[in-house]
């Protein structure tokens, strides 16, 4: 059950995330939900490359015969979130424009396009 | 000659990347030679793209391998699994890249033309061929996290383009939004069916992954979500929402891009199914799965293009129901993939006939954007 703490908070994260998108109508919290999300499968990778006992993979300071993590999970993670920076950055930009032009971040009012 | 031959893989996305951030600089300089300088490297891009493509029909799928002693070296020595990353092109990869490097090589000479804003105009070209780099990463790779990140390089150079006359007008603000909200998703729920595959087979490589493969139910999870996220991404029916705002509110050399861009949306589903999954899911149940997008998308996409008003939301709405033929084909050749009767007598031809089809709509559906865009 302890070991499985973290799978339940990804599942907690993914999940809220997922009811900000479709219950919230203010742009911001939209963006928050989709941080939410990001934080979520960030949080599920790093906990794949948990390895119990075994140390950082640096091969000049390691003792012999310990296990090492392997550090691609680590790496994938460091990648995702330097692009969820940006993304995050483009959706805040992007609903600052929105708001200049319609004077509001409610999504029942940003509704120019439809049909 | 052969050096840039054998090194054409890397080159066809490392010149565009590379001029993608020489632009702001030469902007500095001279304004007017950012776009003819755009031209030029998608110029060299595309004549590469045909030199690989010689290569490959007369030789065989290139491999291309970062960081080894040699760029065909896949397995490290003493190593039973690759780690390193590598481009991996066979015959379908370079058919789409050629559709990618023609189309955006014509996107960039229409918007000499048509972008007569001059500032901005460097960040422009950058996107431009920023979505261009991850275009061709998407239908190059041959591993699954640069899957993911070359997504996310398409995806974030589109929002910013399709917002681009958002300074000016809410519109394409809005449908900015909507589509950058639909790719970040998509992109993250990507990411979780890698994390569920590293954690399985502790892989990344699409072809070491597919000797491994079992179809548990985990491996079923990731496929549903790799399935339903390719799909809204290529635009098929029930995620379609975007397509429309995003197509008719971007620059019109753009949504020639966009077009080809969803359709490396499109190739990605078809390499995680084919190339991944293969003869080791239910192929009956998941081509049924895909008929069914391709013919809700043919029939939807061009009930609603009849009543519209705006010439460009018609023609994204009719761009809807021909990704609808497209799946419909290749769905329809993996239905009976396990039947060899069925496969040789109509599956081939229906995966021939879906296959080709990319081509035509990238071209035709590209073209006529461009005569909406010439029209107003």
């Amino acid at each position: 059950m302890i070991d499985n703490l973290p799978y339940i908070a990804v599942a907690l994260f993914v999940g809220l995330g997922v009811y900000t998108l479709m219950y919230k109508k203010n742009l911001i919290k939209i963006a928050i939900g989709v941080c939410l999300i990001e934080n979520g499968v960030n949080l599920f990778l790093i906990t794949l490359g948990y390895r119990k006992g075994a140390i950082a993979p640096i091969y000049t300071m390691a003792p012999s015969g310990q296990s090492m993590v392997l550090p691609t999970p680590q790496a994938l993670t460091l990648t995702s979130i330097v692009i969820g920076i940006a993304t995050t950055a483009l959706i805040l930009s992007v609903a600052m424009m929105i708001y200049k032009h319609y004077g509001t971040l409610d999504t029942d009012e940003v509704r120019r396009l439809r049909g | 000659m052969s050096i840039l031959l054998n090194n054409s893989p890397i080159l066809i996305l490392a010149l565009p990347l590379l001029a993608a951030f020489l632009i702001p600089l030469i902007s500095r300089i001279n304004k007017k030679t950012v776009g003819i300088f755009a031209v030029f490297v998608l110029l060299i891009s595309l004549v590469l793209t045909i030199l690989l493509a010689v290569k490959i029909i007369s030789v065989g799928p290139q491999v291309y391998v970062f960081g080894a002693k040699s760029s065909s070296l896949t397995l490290p020595t003493g190593l039973k699994i690759p780690i390193r990353i590598m481009f991996q092109i066979d015959a379908m990869g370079i058919f789409m890249g050629l559709i990618t490097a023609m189309v955006s090589f014509l996107g960039a000479v229409y918007s000499l033309a048509f972008i007569r804003k001059t500032e901005g105009m460097d960040k422009y070209y950058s996107l431009l061929l920023l979505l261009t780099v991850g275009m061709f990463g998407m239908e190059f790779t041959g591993d699954l996290f640069n899957l993911f990140v070359f997504l996310e390089i398409a995806s974030i150079a589109s929002v910013a383009l399709i917002a681009y006359r958002g300074t000016d007008f809410g519109e394409p603000a809005e449908a900015g939004f909507k589509y950058m909200i639909v790719s970040t998703i998509s992109a993250l729920f990507v990411l979780f069916a890698i994390g569920i595959f590293y954690g399985e087979y502790d892989l990344l490589n699409i072809a070491a992954l597919a000797n491994m493969i079992k179809y548990s139910q985990l491996d079923k999870i990731a496929l549903a979500l790799l399935l339903s996220v390719f799909a809204m991404k290529s635009g098929a029916v029930p995620m379609h929402m975007w397509t429309p705002d995003a197509y008719s509110e971007a620059p019109a050399p753009i949504t020639m891009i966009l077009v080809a861009a969803s359709q490396a949306s499109l190739y990605a589903l078809f390499r995680i199914i084919f190339s991944l999954y293969n003869v080791h899911m239910n192929t009956l149940a998941v081509g049924w799965i895909i008929i069914i997008f391709g013919v809700l998308s043919m029939f939807i996409g061009v009930t609603m293009a009849i009543v519209q008003k705006d010439i460009k939301r018609l023609m994204a709405y009719h761009a809807v129901s021909q990704t609808g033929y497209m799946l419909l084909g290749v769905g329809v050749g993996l239905a009976v993939l396990s039947n060899p009767i069925a496969l040789k007598d109509y599956g081939i031809t229906a995966f021939e006939g879906g296959i080709f089809h990319i081509m035509n709509h990238a071209m035709y559906k590209g073209l006529l954007f461009l005569t909406a865009g010439a029209l107003f």
